[in-house]
C-alpha cells in the first residue's frame, strides 16, 4: 500500500441536527495509516464530523447527514451499507473511558464474538492478546484478565478501550478526545500508543490540546464558525500538514487560534 | 448595590433579637415534625401491638390432656358391633364429665347448668371429630350405594386412652387457670397452625394450604408478569418511536398502576373464568390476575432502571459495530438487572397482600387440603387472613387471623428485604 493513499474521502458534507446545520460543506481526504487531527473551539462541529465518519449519528434523533463520505471507495451512507460492518472496519474510542461492566478479557472479546472473527477458544485468546499488546496494556494485565475492566486506572480504561477497537481489526480508529479525561502521565502513554497504532492504522483524532495535535498528527484540519450564517462556504477553515498548520496557516481565524487568541 | 439606610438595621441588639427569631422559627419548625413522626410511629407502634400480641396467643395452643373411657354403653348400647352406629354417638361428651369430676361441678341439675356450660366451651366440635377417628374412620364413599365405606379407627370400645385435646377461648374461660393447676391443661407452640390447612374449626386451623396456595400463585403471577413487564419496558425505552402512541401507551400503564385491584377481580373473574373457563378459585386465576396488577409496577421499575444505564455502554457497544439489539442483551439489560428485579420484588409483594381481586375470583374458604399444582382450588395467605377470621368474631379465630397476619409479614419483611439488598449491592458495585 503506498504512503499517500486515501482511505476515506469526504465531498461537500453537510450534517445538520433537527434542521440547524452542525457540519457545512466539508470536504477531505483522510489518508491512509497517517494521524489526522481536528482541532477548533468547542462547539465548532468537529465532533460531530467524526461521528458521521461512522455513523454512530445514526443513533441519535434528527440528525441528517448529506454529501459523500466513502471508505476505500465504497459511498458508507449507501443504502446496502450495514452500520454493522461499517462500524467493524471504523472503530471508535470516546472521549471518557468507557470498559464494559465485565472482565478484561470479556472487554476486548466482546467485538470478536458479536463479529464471529475467530473459530476456537485459543484463536480469541490469541486476539485478545494480540490487542492487548497492540494497546500496550499486556504486561499490565496478563496475569488478572480476569478482573473487571472497571476495576483499571483511567488511563488504563483508555488503553482497554483501544485495545478493545483493534480487536476487531478496523481499518480506521476514531478518537472523540481520547486524553481529555486522564492525568499527563496517561495521556503521554495514549500518545505514543497513537504513534504506535499509525502504522498499521488510518487515525483521526478531536483533540481540544494545540500541543497534542502537534505531537502526533501528520494532518491537521481546523473547524470553526459558531454561529454558522449563510455567508459561510464551510466550517471546514483549513486542513493540511500539522507543520504548516501551525507554522504557517493562510488563514487569519487558523493563526489566531493556534497562537492561543481565543478558544 | 443595595444601601442600607434604617441604622436600626445595623443596630448589634436588633441583630441579635432577629437571630434568636430565626432560630426560634427553627426550632418550632423541627418540633412539628417530630411531632407529626410520633402520631405517625404511635399509630404503627398500635397497630403492630395489636397483631402481635394476638398473633402470638395463636401461635400458642392450650391443650386439655384426659383420660377417655370409650364407654361402651354410650356408644353402641345395643352392642351391635355397626361402625355406622357408633359413627353417630357424640364423642365429646365422653370428655365432659371427666372435667365436671376434677372441678366440682354436679354432672345433673340444674344448679351448675351455667358452670357445665362454660366447661363445655372448652372442647370444641373438633375434639368430638378427634376422638371419632380413633373408633371408626371414613375411608371413601361406595360408588354404588353412595354410603360411607367405614373402618375402625384401632381403637377398641372399652378402652381408657389418654389423649390432648385443643382447648378454645381458654382466655375467657374460668375454669382455664384451675385447669392449668390440677394439670388437665397445658400450653405449647401450635404446630397444627404451620402442618395444618383451612378449617371452620379453629382449634384445628392451619395455613400450610395458604402458603403453597401463595407459592403458586406468586409462582404464576411471576412468570406472566416478568417477562411482558421486561419486554415491554425494552421496547419503550430503546426502540419505540416518539409518537402520540407511544406517549398514550405510557400515560396509561401508569393509569393502570392507579386502578383499584378489585377492579381487576371483577375482570379476571369474567375474562379468566367465564370466558377463557379456566378453573375458578386456583391459583392459576389468581396468579394471572395479580400479575395485571404487578405489570405496571414492573414496567415503571424496569424502564427507570434501563433509562438509567449509562449511555456509555451503548455507545461502547454500537461504536464496536454490535446492534442495538446485541448492545441491548449484552450491557444495558444486564447492568438495569438489579433494577428491575427490585421493581419486580416489590410487585410481588404487593400482590402477596392483595386480598379483594382473589375473593372476586373465588379464592375463598377452600378447604381441599394443600394445592398440588396451580390448578388446584387454593386460598391465599392474604385470604387465609380472612378464612381464619371466619364470619363473626370468636376469640381464638381473631388471634389465629393475626398469626395469619405474622407470617404475612415476615413474607413481606423478608421479600422487602432482599428488594433493598439487591438495591443496596448494586449501588455499591
Amino acid at each position: 500500500m503506498s504512503e499517500d493513499q486515501v482511505r476515506m474521502s469526504c465531498r461537500n458534507v453537510n450534517v445538520a441536527y433537527s434542521g440547524n446545520l452542525a457540519i457545512k460543506n466539508v470536504s477531505m481526504d483522510i489518508m491512509s495509516k497517517k494521524v489526522t487531527a481536528f482541532i477548533g473551539p468547542s462547539g465548532c462541529g468537529k465532533s460531530t464530523f467524526l461521528r458521521a465518519l461512522n455513523r454512530m449519528n445514526d443513533t441519535v434523533d434528527g440528525c441528517e447527514v448529506t454529501g459523500e463520505i466513502t471508505l476505500d471507495g465504497n459511498d458508507i451512507y449507501a443504502k446496502d451499507m450495514d452500520t454493522v460492518f461499517l462500524r467493524q472496519w471504523v472503530g471508535m474510542v470516546f472521549q471518557k473511558p468507557n470498559p464494559f461492566p465485565k472482565s478484561i478479557y470479556e472487554n476486548v472479546a466482546y467485538g470478536p464474538r458479536i463479529h464471529g472473527l475467530f473459530r476456537t477458544k485459543s484463536e480469541l485468546d490469541d486476539i485478545v492478546e494480540q490487542s492487548l499488546i497492540g494497546a500496550g496494556l499486556w504486561d499490565e494485565v496478563k496475569d488478572r484478565l480476569r478482573n473487571p475492566g472497571t476495576g483499571l486506572s483511567g488511563g488504563q480504561q483508555q488503553r482497554l478501550c483501544i485495545a478493545r477497537a483493534i480487536a476487531v481489526n478496523p481499518e480506521v480508529i476514531l478518537m472523540d478526545e481520547p486524553a481529555s479525561a486522564l492525568d499527563p502521565i496517561a495521556t503521554r502513554k495514549i500518545e505514543e500508543l497513537i504513534h504506535k497504532l499509525a502504522q498499521n492504522y488510518t487515525i483521526v483524532i478531536v483533540t481540544h490540546s494545540m500541543a497534542q495535535a502537534q505531537r502526533v498528527a501528520d494532518k491537521t484540519a481546523f473547524f470553526y464558525a459558531v454561529p454558522l450564517t449563510e455567508q459561510d462556504n464551510s466550517n471546514l477553515i483549513e486542513f493540511g500538514d500539522t507543520k504548516q498548520i501551525f507554522d504557517n496557516p493562510v488563514d487569519d481565524r487558523t493563526r489566531q487560534y493556534v497562537e492561543g487568541a481565543f478558544g | 448595590m443595595v444601601q442600607i439606610i434604617d441604622p436600626k438595621l445595623k443596630d448589634a441588639d436588633y441583630q441579635r433579637a432577629m437571630t434568636l427569631r430565626r432560630r426560634n422559627k427553627g426550632k418550632r419548625f423541627q418540633a412539628w415534625g417530630i411531632a407529626a413522626l410520633a402520631v405517625a410511629g404511635l399509630m404503627l407502634a398500635a397497630l403492630l401491638y395489636s397483631i402481635v400480641s394476638n398473633g402470638v396467643r395463636g401461635l400458642m395452643e392450650d391443650r386439655i390432656t384426659v383420660e377417655v373411657y370409650f364407654d361402651p354403653e354410650k356408644i353402641d348400647p345395643r352392642d351391635s358391633g355397626d361402625l355406622a352406629v357408633m359413627r353417630m354417638f357424640n364423642f365429646d361428651t365422653l370428655v365432659y364429665p371427666v372435667l365436671y369430676e376434677a372441678l366440682d361441678i354436679k354432672a345433673r341439675g340444674r344448679s351448675d347448668r351455667d358452670k357445665r356450660r362454660k366447661v363445655k366451651q372448652l372442647i370444641g366440635l373438633g375434639a368430638s371429630n378427634q376422638l371419632r377417628e380413633m373408633i371408626v374412620r371414613q375411608v371413601g364413599v361406595d360408588p354404588v350405594t353412595e354410603d360411607p365405606i367405614l373402618v375402625s379407627g384401632g381403637t377398641q370400645l372399652g378402652e381408657r386412652v389418654t389423649v390432648e385435646l385443643t382447648a378454645l377461648s381458654t382466655a375467657s374461660n374460668p375454669y382455664t387457670q384451675t385447669l392449668r393447676e390440677l394439670g388437665y391443661l397445658n400450653t405449647r407452640f401450635n404446630g397444627d397452625f404451620f402442618t395444618g390447612v383451612n378449617s371452620n374449626d379453629p382449634g384445628y386451623y392451619g395455613i400450610l394450604d395458604a402458603l403453597v396456595g401463595s407459592f403458586w400463585t406468586l409462582l404464576v403471577c411471576f412468570l406472566a408478569s416478568f417477562p411482558v413487564g421486561v419486554l415491554a419496558a425494552v421496547y419503550l425505552e430503546e426502540f419505540a418511536p416518539r409518537n402520540l402512541i407511544t406517549d398514550f401507551i405510557e400515560v396509561n400503564i401508569n393509569n393502570l398502576a392507579a386502578v383499584p385491584s378489585i377492579v381487576f377481580g371483577l375482570m379476571g373473574a369474567f375474562v379468566f373464568i367465564y370466558v377463557f373457563g379456566m378453573p375458578g378459585g386456583t391459583a392459576l386465576v389468581g396468579g394471572l390476575v395479580l400479575s395485571l396488577l404487578t405489570l405496571p409496577t414492573i414496567i415503571v421499575a424496569a424502564r427507570a432502571a434501563i433509562r438509567s444505564v449509562p449511555g456509555s455502554y451503548r455507545e461502547a457497544a454500537l461504536g464496536l459495530g454490535a446492534s442495538r439489539q446485541q448492545a441491548m442483551w449484552s450491557f444495558v439489560l444486564p447492568s438495569a438487572m438489579p433494577g428491575i428485579i427490585t421493581g419486580t420484588i416489590i410487585g410481588l409483594a404487593g400482590a402477596l397482600g392483595e386480598t379483594a381481586p382473589l375473593l372476586f375470583i373465588g379464592m375463598v374458604g377452600f378447604q381441599s387440603g394443600i394445592p398440588l399444582t396451580p390448578l388446584d382450588g387454593t386460598p391465599s395467605l392474604a385470604v387465609g387472613v380472612f378464612n381464619a377470621f371466619g364470619s363473626q368474631f370468636d376469640e381464638l379465630k381473631n388471634q389465629l387471623s393475626n398469626s395469619t397476619i405474622i407470617v404475612l409479614l415476615v413474607l413481606l419483611m423478608l421479600l422487602n428485604g432482599t428488594a433493598a439488598y439487591l438495591r443496596y449491592r448494586s449501588e455499591k458495585s
